[in-house]
C-alpha cells in the first residue's frame, strides 16, 4: 500500500524502547526539579540579602543564566568543562544545566512571592511577639507558597520539556530513543507523534497535580 | 582568547541569522498569538475551545519534538519547504501559544467594571472592547510580552539540533575546528546575553514611556 497511515503495530512492537527512554526522561526531570527547587531558594535569599557580597553574585547569576540558552549552558558544561579537566557524564551535565537555569527562574518566583506578602504581615507577626525567623517560617513563607504554586508548576513543566534537549549531548532519553528508532525505520512520523503524546501526558500530569494541590492549600489559608 | 577573536566574525554572522529567525518568528507569532488571545475572550465556546486545544498541544510538548514532527512530516505529505521557512513557522506557532496566554492575561487584568461602565454609557460591545478594555490591557501586556520575546531568542538555538545554521550551530562548527569548546561557547553565550539583555532593557524603556502616557 502506497498511502500513509498511522502504524500502531509498529509503535506497539517498539514500546520497550519508549519505556526505556521515558525512564531516563523521568530520572533527568526529577533530579533537575529537585536541584532547581532547592538551588532557587538559596539564590532567592542571596537576591533579597542586604549584604552586597551575597546580593551581587546572586543577581549576576540570575541575569546571566536567564539570558542565555540552556542548550549553550549544556554544551559549556559538557564539552567546555571537559577541556578544563572536569569530565562530567552527559546525564550529570544535562541535569546541572537544567537545574542551574531553572534555579535562576525559581529564585525570582520565590522572591516575588515573598515580597508580595509584604512587610505588614511580617510586622504583624513580629508585633505578636514572634521572632523574625519564626515569623518568616510560620507566616510569610506559607502565604507566599499558596500564591506560588501556579508559577512554580509552570516552571516544572518547562523542566520536563527542556529535558528533551539533553538528547543533543547524547543522553538516551525519550527524544533521543525516538530519533534513533525513527532513523532506522520508515515510521518516522508515528514515532514522533507517540513521543509527543508521552510528553503531553507527563506535563499534564504535573499541571493537574499542582492545580489539585493549589486548591487544597487555598482551602487551608 | 585568540581563537575566539579570529572566529568572532563567523559567530557574528550566525548571530545575524539568529536575530532574523527571531524577528520573523516573533512578528508571525505575535499576529497568531494576539489573534488567539482575542479569540479566547470571545463569548462563543467554539473559538475558545480551539484556542484551548492549540495552547494545550503547544505548551505540553517540547519545541524539539515539534521541530522533529514537522521535519519528518513534510516529506511524507510531499511538501518541499525551505528549512528556514519551516523553522520560522514552527517557532512562530510555538511562541504564539505563549503570546496568546499573555494576551488573555492582559485582557483579564482590566477589571470587569470598566467594560460594564462602557456598555452602560451606550457603547457597543466591540467599541467598548477596543476603546476601553484593550487600550488599558496594553499596559499589562508589555512586560510579559518582552519576557516571552527573550524566551524566543533562546528557543531559536534549538533549531540547530535539526541542522539549521544559526549562532548555536556556528558555535558547534567552530568548536569542531578549533577544539576550544570552553572559550567558544562562552563567547556564544555572551552574544546571546547581549541580544536578550538588550531586548529586556528596550522593553523596560518602552514600559516607562507607556506609563508616562497614562
Amino acid at each position: 500500500m502506497g498511502g500513509y497511515f498511522f502504524d500502531f503495530g509498529f509503535i506497539y512492537r517498539n514500546l520497550p524502547i519508549f519505556w526505556s527512554g521515558l525512564g531516563v526522561t523521568l530520572e533527568v526531570s526529577v533530579l533537575a526539579m529537585a536541584g532547581a527547587v532547592v538551588g532557587g531558594l538559596v539564590i532567592a535569599f542571596g537576591r533579597m540579602s542586604r549584604r552586597v557580597w551575597l546580593f551581587a553574585p546572586a543577581t549576576a547569576y540570575v541575569e546571566f543564566l536567564r539570558n542565555t540558552p540552556v542548550l549553550i549552558q549544556m554544551f559549556g558544561l559538557y564539552f567546555g568543562l571537559a577541556v578544563l579537566g572536569f569530565r562530567l557524564s552527559p546525564i550529570t551535565a544535562g541535569v546541572l544545566a537544567l537545574a542551574g537555569q531553572n534555579a535562576a527562574y525559581l529564585a525570582e518566583i520565590y522572591r516575588a512571592g515573598i515580597e508580595s506578602v509584604g512587610r505588614r504581615q511580617l510586622e504583624a507577626a513580629l508585633a505578636l511577639g514572634m521572632r523574625r525567623w519564626r515569623a518568616m517560617r510560620l507566616v510569610v513563607v506559607p502565604i507566599a507558597v499558596t500564591r506560588l504554586v501556579a508559577p512554580i508548576g509552570n516552571q516544572l513543566v518547562v523542566i520536563i520539556k527542556d529535558t528533551s534537549l539533553v538528547s543533543s549531548i547524547s543522553v538516551y532519553e525519550l527524544t533521543m530513543e525516538g530519533k534513533r528508532l525513527a532513523e532506522r525505520s520508515a515510521a518516522t512520523y508515528e514515532v514522533f507523534a507517540t513521543i509527543a503524546v508521552f510528553y503531553l501526558v507527563l506535563t499534564s500530569a504535573v499541571s493537574l497535580a499542582l492545580r489539585f494541590y493549589e486548591r487544597r492549600v487555598q482551602l487551608i489559608f | 582568547m585568540e581563537t575566539l577573536g579570529t572566529n568572532l566574525p563567523y559567530l557574528l554572522r550566525g548571530a545575524k541569522v539568529t536575530v532574523l529567525l527571531f524577528a520573523a518568528s516573533l512578528a508571525l507569532g505575535t499576529v497568531v498569538g494576539v489573534g488567539a488571545g482575542l479569540l479566547s475572550a470571545a463569548r462563543h465556546p467554539v473559538p475558545r475551545g480551539i484556542v484551548t486545544v492549540y495552547v494545550f498541544l503547544t505548551r505540553g510538548i517540547p519545541l524539539l519534538v515539534h521541530l522533529f514532527l514537522v521535519y519528518y512530516l513534510l516529506p511524507v505529505i510531499g511538501l518541499d519547504l525551505d528549512p528556514y521557512v519551516g523553522a520560522t513557522i514552527v517557532l512562530a506557532l510555538y511562541i504564539g501559544a505563549f503570546i496568546s496566554e499573555v494576551t488573555r492575561g492582559a485582557i483579564g487584568s482590566v477589571s470587569r467594571g470598566q467594560l460594564d461602565a462602557a456598555l452602560s454609557l451606550g457603547m457597543t460591545r466591540g467599541r467598548a472592547m477596543r476603546k476601553i478594555v484593550l487600550r488599558q490591557a496594553v499596559r499589562y501586556f508589555l512586560p510579559p510580552y518582552i519576557g516571552t520575546a527573550v524566551m524566543l531568542v533562546k528557543l531559536t538555538s534549538v533549531v540547530s539540533v535539526i541542522n539549521i545554521w544559526e549562532l548555536t550551530l556556528a558555535g558547534r562548527e567552530v568548536v569542531e575546528r578549533t577544539l576550544a569548546p570552553f572559550q567558544i561557547f562562552a563567547g556564544v553565550a555572551l552574544i546571546y546575553f547581549a541580544i536578550c539583555y538588550g531586548l529586556s532593557l528596550l522593553g523596560r524603556a518602552m514600559e516607562r514611556r507607556i506609563e508616562f502616557g497614562h
